[in-house]
């Protein structure tokens, strides 16, 4: 038997038991779709695929998300006075991300032993007859070094009502301090506690991190392009190495996608300095289809610049993922997606010890 | 396809495979979030159900995949498979026991990305083309990619048995005083 084969039936000998746990039941039944929503979908799992799926996944309903934000698409473009540019440069996607970028430019690089992030993320549950939005505390501690530690704190914040008419129908329904997130069909799902939950710290071996279909530790992640052209081909080359074959015609959305969700990780996943955000901010603002929408307003209450991209599906369907950036600060303040949204807290870099519970 | 016949062709499409889907849901993200992603991952399946192809499987698969990337991030990076297998291993001989554990504890010490690819195939039965078809890439790539996982879990098991030798346990001690190496696991 030669390693490869060796090594494959070891894992396979190792197989846990729990694995073949998946408990009886009927086929859960779904309600019928309405026209028009069954959509065939690319014909190999990509990138699209992956962004549209939590709409789905989240019970089809997830508009009513979008209500808690006050989204003000902008039709005619608007001249703002800039301090420096004395023709005032009409306020679009591109502008409000090359200011970012500039802003972004001048911050001073930090280093530490871990990078912090702290993030909350919501989510629109369908308890059955309405919605409630789901809140969630993460805070990751990664180390710096090879084989250092991931530390991941998290804690369940609560529930509520999504919008007025969830209260409304909340109220019909007993004001119940607890929810059972619903399939459609009314099939028993997660608990959804009203109250907060208690705290969860776990930690692994840090995974290091991942960008384009690639696995970078920090040093390589330190080492990315600061330069948006270098750090578009820099992706472009690492998505060509390591996702399948695309018709042609398919290959120019395809690596638009591509860069927007890359873009979307470097600000969010990786402890990149700001040079390299700057650059991604660049980057960025030389995509097509990008939209911007003033005064989009975070869960905390901030607002910024919405800087949305949709993802199309073969139908015609989209998608829509919004990157909402402080025009004052140039910062990412929050991701926002139909029935789920990521605020950014913070983001730092400390020499402090990861928490241990 | 009428109502009725969407429902039936889905009812077989659920019986065949969800097995299958919560056995990776498991390796995934645990057993905390298997039950999540099934459910979401068949909800997908009813949606599309044209979309379904003959061979369903590795196409089930990257959908739940997908949903594991959008909605169980967490739970799959803090995923450990050995934690999630102690409670199977109880009963079993301590050298039998010992060897899985230590299997099992390299394939956590490895990435994510690793850990799906080599068990994709070990654990889920996928040839490397369906395999590949799960997540989503061409098939030549998958071999290169599934040698280096290979080449690192080598590395890993190494260094778990070199751990292993440098801390002696009870298991180890009691071990020595069998006339064969085999105790009962008293853990």
């Amino acid at each position: 038997m030669n390693r490869h084969r060796r090594a494959l039936q070891l894992i396979a000998d190792a197989r846990p038991a729990v694995l073949d746990d998946a408990p009886d039941g009927p086929a859960p039944h779904f309600p019928e779709l309405p026209a028009g929503v069954r959509s065939v979908p690319r014909s190999r799992p990509r990138l699209v695929l992956a962004a549209l799926l939590p709409a789905a996944a989240a019970g089809l309903i997830a508009v009513a998300l979008v209500v808690s934000t006050s989204h003000t698409p902008v039709e005619v473009p608007e001249a703002r006075p800039e301090q420096s540019a004395p023709p005032a440069e009409p306020v679009t996607a591109r502008a409000v991300l090359l200011a970012a970028a500039d802003k972004t430019a001048a911050l001073a690089p930090e280093t530490g032993g871990y990078w912090v992030t702290e993030q909350e993320m919501y989510h629109l549950y369908d308890v059955g007859g309405y919605h409630v939005l789901g809140r969630n505390e993460v805070e990751t501690w990664h180390a710096m070094r090879a084989g250092g530690q991931l530390v991941i704190v998290t804690r369940w914040l609560g529930a509520a009502p999504a919008t007025d008419a969830d209260r409304a129908a909340w109220a019909a329904a007993g004001s119940p301090k607890q929810w059972t997130s619903a399939g459609p069909d009314g099939k028993v799902g997660r608990q959804i506690p009203a109250g907060p939950g208690t705290r969860k710290v776990g930690a692994t071996t840090s995974p290091g991190f991942e960008l384009g279909g690639r696995k970078l530790t920090y040093a390589q992640v330190q080492a990315l392009p600061t330069d948006p052209d270098a750090l578009k081909a820099y992706l472009i080359k690492a998505d060509d190495e390591t996702r399948g074959d695309l018709r042609p015609d398919e290959l120019e959305r395809w690596r638009v996608e591509m860069l927007f969700s890359s873009a979307r990780n470097l600000l969010t996943e990786l402890p990149v300095g700001p040079r390299v955000r700057a650059a991604t901010y660049r980057m960025l603002a030389g995509l097509p289809g990008l939209k911007l929408t003033e005064n989009v307003r975070d869960e905390r209450g901030r607002t910024g610049a919405g800087i949305g991209y949709a993802y199309r599906n073969e139908d015609g369907s989209t998608y829509e993922s919004t990157l909402v950036i402080d025009p004052q600060s140039g910062a990412l303040l929050a991701l926002k997606e139909p029935s789920s949204s990521v605020v950014l807290l913070d983001d730092r870099f400390t020499d402090t010890s990861p928490p241990r519970s | 396809m009428t109502h009725s016949a969407q429902r039936a062709r889905f009812t077989a499409l659920f019986d065949r495979h969800r097995r299958q889907v919560y056995a990776y849901a498991v390796t995934r993200a645990g057993r905390g979030a298997a039950d999540d992603i099934v459910n979401d991952t068949f909800l997908v399946a009813w949606r599309r159900l044209d979309a379904v192809p003959a061979d369903p499987l590795p196409w089930l698969l990257g959908v739940a995949r997908n949903v594991v990337h959008e909605q169980h991030r967490a739970e799959a990076r803090q995923l450990s498979l050995l934690s999630q297998a102690e409670a199977a291993v109880e009963g079993d001989v301590a050298d039998v026991v010992a060897e899985r554990s230590a299997t099992l504890a390299a394939l956590d010490a490895l990435g994510a990305a690793d850990r799906e690819l080599l068990t994709l195939v070990a654990w889920h039965g996928l040839s490397a083309r369906d395999a590949a078809k799960v997540v989503g890439c061409a098939t030549a790539t998958f071999f290169v990619r599934l040698h280096r996982a290979r080449n690192r879990f080598d590395n890993a098991l190494a260094a778990q048995s070199a751990m292993a030798a440098r801390i002696p346990s009870a298991h180890r001690r009691s071990a020595d005083e069998s006339p064969s190496p085999r105790v009962a696991a008293d853990r």
